[in-house]
């Protein structure tokens, strides 16, 4: 160290304790100021991550209980077909304001705030590449088509692509599984590709096993976006969570068609429905 | 001594430094219990929502059932308090199960069971609670819990946390909540009682 810089550090220390004659006022009040913002930080970080993770265990238990809800309610008691409406896609679909109590959207405790969130609810059918519905040791593959979607949705839901846990989705309606058998991967989070093999075990695909028929599946996705305290600094988290369950045996039918029929108004969020052409069959 | 004379004890300030901490000790611990507090909540809140979704896929198909006139005490000892393993305090539990009424939805309807309603006409806390209805088939339920635990920053400022009556007292609590929906799938057997929704308050 030069003799300079060192001559001024003593004489620095000893203006200092001039300057402050009565020793130590103030010197908690001082600390204070210093730690105060580290632990507000802290305080709010620990915050964000308690409300994250129950957002994230609630999404997952909503995608689950909106799927067994809908399949439920296409189910009638007697009748030979199961089917719902756009009124039973609805209240399957509101399950998420239950689950999710946290979700201040009219009433709720307010712990999720207004996030975001969207809920898909779908068909999927399986058709075969084999010539017969089921597979056997030869039919590598089935092409995953989308009969119907529908969705309810609230507070302006946008996916943020910014997002580490997103991956790049539609920024605005329509939020349904696209129709075709052909969907990209940018178009939802949770392509019918992807699902295939959530309801299939790769070996069974493989050829590993025979007789196996893959039945059409309701879907429900759900995604929520997670606004943290400090949502200038640190981004928004879409939640996303996918459910899937074999749709019921209606007599002889196992896929529950869309009943256009009947409709009623919506007592929360924006329900829409997007029916697409049945698939077309195997020769 | 000949200080204080002269400049009185204002001009002392030999205990500045305590007296200081004593008034920032308040936020400090507050903010403290308060990370204490979060984290139990989130604890809390993860136990309560399993054993929520767990109780709901019981009554579901029928493990459980209960009629109007019947209290929710069955369902908490039968179903929830052996599913919570231990990590909550079972006792300071309250659940509600309610069937939907015709024409409504989950969101419309997520507030139909109140606490008050929960906690039954005696004190929370007692072994007996308010009533339950487990309905029928294909009915919309609706199940809601409480859990009243303690809150740490409601001890050191008093308007934190919520004032309920546990066990005839007046308690400061922090109370979490989880609630879940579900479409009843239990036939009733011949000659069991109906239960019929009540009117939304």
């Amino acid at each position: 160290m030069p003799a300079g810089e060192k001559a001024m550090t003593l004489r620095s220390r000893r203006n200092l304790r001039l300057a402050a004659p009565g020793g130590t006022s103030g010197v908690a009040a001082m600390e204070f100021a210093l730690v105060a913002p580290v632990m507000a930080i802290m305080f709010f970080g620990t915050l964000d991550i308690c409300r994250a993770y129950i957002a994230w265990q609630e999404v997952n238990q909503t995608a689950e209980a909106v799927v067994q809800a809908a399949e439920k309610l296409a189910i009638v008691q007697g009748a030979t077909t199961t089917q719902l409406n756009a009124t039973q896609m609805q209240v399957a679909m509101s399950v998420i304001y239950v689950e999710m109590p946290g979700l201040d959207y009219g009433n709720g405790d307010g712990l999720l705030g207004t996030g975001a969130f969207a809920v898909t609810l779908s068909e999927v059918d399986f058709t075969p590449l084999c010539a017969t519905t089921t597979i056997t040791g030869n039919c590598t593959a089935q092409t995953p088509q989308t009969l119907w979607s529908s969705w309810l949705t609230e507070g302006g839901f946008e996916l943020n692509n910014t997002s580490p846990l997103t991956t790049p989705g539609p920024v605005t309606a329509p939020f349904n599984r696209a129709c075709g058998p052909l969907v990209p991967t940018s178009q939802f989070p949770n392509d019918n590709t992807q699902l295939l093999d959530m309801i299939t075990p790769t070996a069974m695909l493989a050829g590993g096993a025979t007789n196996v028929t893959l039945v059409p599946q309701l879907v429900a996705d759900v995604r929520f976006v997670f606004v943290p305290t400090f949502a200038v600094f640190v981004s928004k988290i879409t939640f996303w969570a996918s459910a899937t369950l074999p749709a019921p045996l209606g007599g002889t039918s196992q896929e529950v068609s869309f009943n256009p029929s009947a409709g009623t108004s919506n007592p929360a969020g924006t329900l829409e429905v997007v029916t697409c052409e049945a698939p077309p069959q195997p020769a | 001594m000949t200080a204080y004379l002269r400049y009185g004890v204002a001009a002392d300030r030999h205990a500045s430094v305590p007296m200081e901490f004593a008034i920032l000790a308040v936020p400090f611990f507050a903010m403290m219990l308060g990370l204490m507090e979060m984290g139990y909540d989130l604890f809390v809140q993860a136990a309560l929502n399993t054993v929520v979704a767990e109780a709901a896929r019981e009554i579901q198909v029928g493990k459980v059932v209960g009629y109007r006139g019947e209290t929710s005490d069955e369902l908490k000892n039968d179903v929830i308090c052996p599913n919570l393993h231990g990590l909550l305090y079972c006792p300071n539990i309250t659940v509600g199960v309610e069937p939907i009424p015709t024409g409504l939805d989950f969101y419309t309807a997520r507030d139909l069971i109140t606490y008050t309603a929960a906690a039954g006409t005696t004190d929370n806390g007692t072994t007996t609670g308010g009533e339950v209805c487990t309905g029928g088939a294909g009915q919309l339920i609706l199940l809601a819990a409480w859990y009243n635990g303690p809150t740490f920053v409601g001890r050191l400022i008093p308007i934190f946390g919520s004032v309920v009556k546990v066990q005839g007292v007046s308690r400061r609590v922090h109370v979490t909540y989880a609630t879940a929906g579900f479409v009843d799938e239990y036939f009733a057997r011949s000659g069991e009682p109906t239960c019929p929704p009540v009117k939304k308050q």
